[in-house]
């Protein structure tokens, strides 16, 4: 079927609100896994924000992430309280490292690795949140210990997905990024 | 589950593993670092605000109510745990948390920013303080 092709800016739009739209879903979804602390969450939602990233830019990326961020916060009814200051600061953190390890450290990692890198700098500034102002004592490494091994999972997870929809986005459309996957051949 | 493995290899690079594995790491030496000094404290500390307000020690049965910002909360000592049985906040997470043992654990009530928490060795020296 012949495909219709549409203006750049609004294929950036609407893919924006599409990402924006599956963050906030899950990380709904999210929340009814069992978690070491309550508001403590893998970040799995960090999948859209690597999408964005991979697909549209840095700028769009960032813009992904605090929409979802906020439009979760509102449509849960948590905006403002001790839930929201986790969501904020994991996801500002997972953006954070994100970027820094996609513009950087990209050709030797691939997708999958930034997802990580997203991960564990969620769950670290999840760490940092809940020692400020949570708890000060060695209750806080076993915690941790909990929480990392979930983000490396998380962070597998959401690279590998990532990178799923980089591929199958470049076979659909020739003005999407490059699949960075070392092993793709497509 | 061989050819699971083969997947994931196939789609990662050796520094996407070297990062997983040091994650792992990292979890593995935060349960080390949580062992260490082991031995079983004798009481528990409940802070609101992060400042203390009552000592709970194990071996003293009974149920306690602690005043918290947004009313009573009911803590109970029982069998050498300590839980929440009732609470002020909306949403109970609190009461049903996982019990604080002498081995440790946290229990937290954000919405009272309260949290009860083992500590061992002498960190704090207050017996019993009422706010």
């Amino acid at each position: 079927m012949p495909r219709k092709t549409t203006s750049p800016s609004v294929h950036r739009i609407a893919l924006i609100a599409l990402l924006t739209a599956t963050g906030v879903v899950i990380y709904v979804f999210e929340g009814v896994l069992p978690r070491p602390l309550p508001w403590v969450r893998p970040g799995l939602a960090n999948v859209v924000t690597l999408v964005a990233l991979e697909l549209l830019g840095v700028w769009p990326a960032v813009l992904v992430a605090s929409l979802r961020i906020l439009l979760a916060a509102l449509l849960l009814g948590t905006f403002g309280n001790v839930a929201f200051l986790f969501s904020v600061v994991g996801g500002a953190c997972a953006l954070l490292g994100m970027v820094v390890a996609y513009r950087w450290f990209k050709p030797p990692l691939s997708l999958v690795g930034v997802g990580l890198v997203g991960a564990f700098c969620h769950a670290v500034g999840q760490l940092a949140v809940a020692w400020a102002f949570l708890i000060r004592s060695a209750a806080v490494f076993a915690i941790a210990s909990t929480l990392l091994l979930s983000a490396a999972l998380a962070g597998l997870l959401v690279g590998l997905a990532a990178q799923s929809v980089a591929r199958g986005m470049a076979r659909v459309s020739s003005r999407s990024a490059v699949p960075s996957a070392p092993a793709g051949k497509e | 589950m061989r050819e699971w493995l083969r997947t994931v290899r196939s789609l990662t690079t050796l520094a996407d593993r070297l990062v997983f594995a040091t994650i792992l790491l990292l979890s593995a030496g935060a349960a080390f670092a949580a062992r260490s000094g082991f031995e079983p404290a004798r009481e528990a500390v409940v802070t609101i605000d992060r400042k203390p307000v009552f000592s709970l020690r194990f071996d003293q049965e009974g149920e306690y109510t602690i005043p918290a910002p947004l009313g009573p909360v009911v803590v109970q000592v029982h069998d050498g745990k300590i839980r929440v049985v009732r609470s002020s906040c909306p949403d109970k997470v609190c009461v049903y948390e996982r019990p604080v043992t002498p081995l440790g654990g946290v229990i937290v009530c954000a919405p009272n920013r309260l949290v009860i928490q083992v500590h061992r060795g002498s960190v704090s020296s207050l017996d019993c303080v009422t706010q």
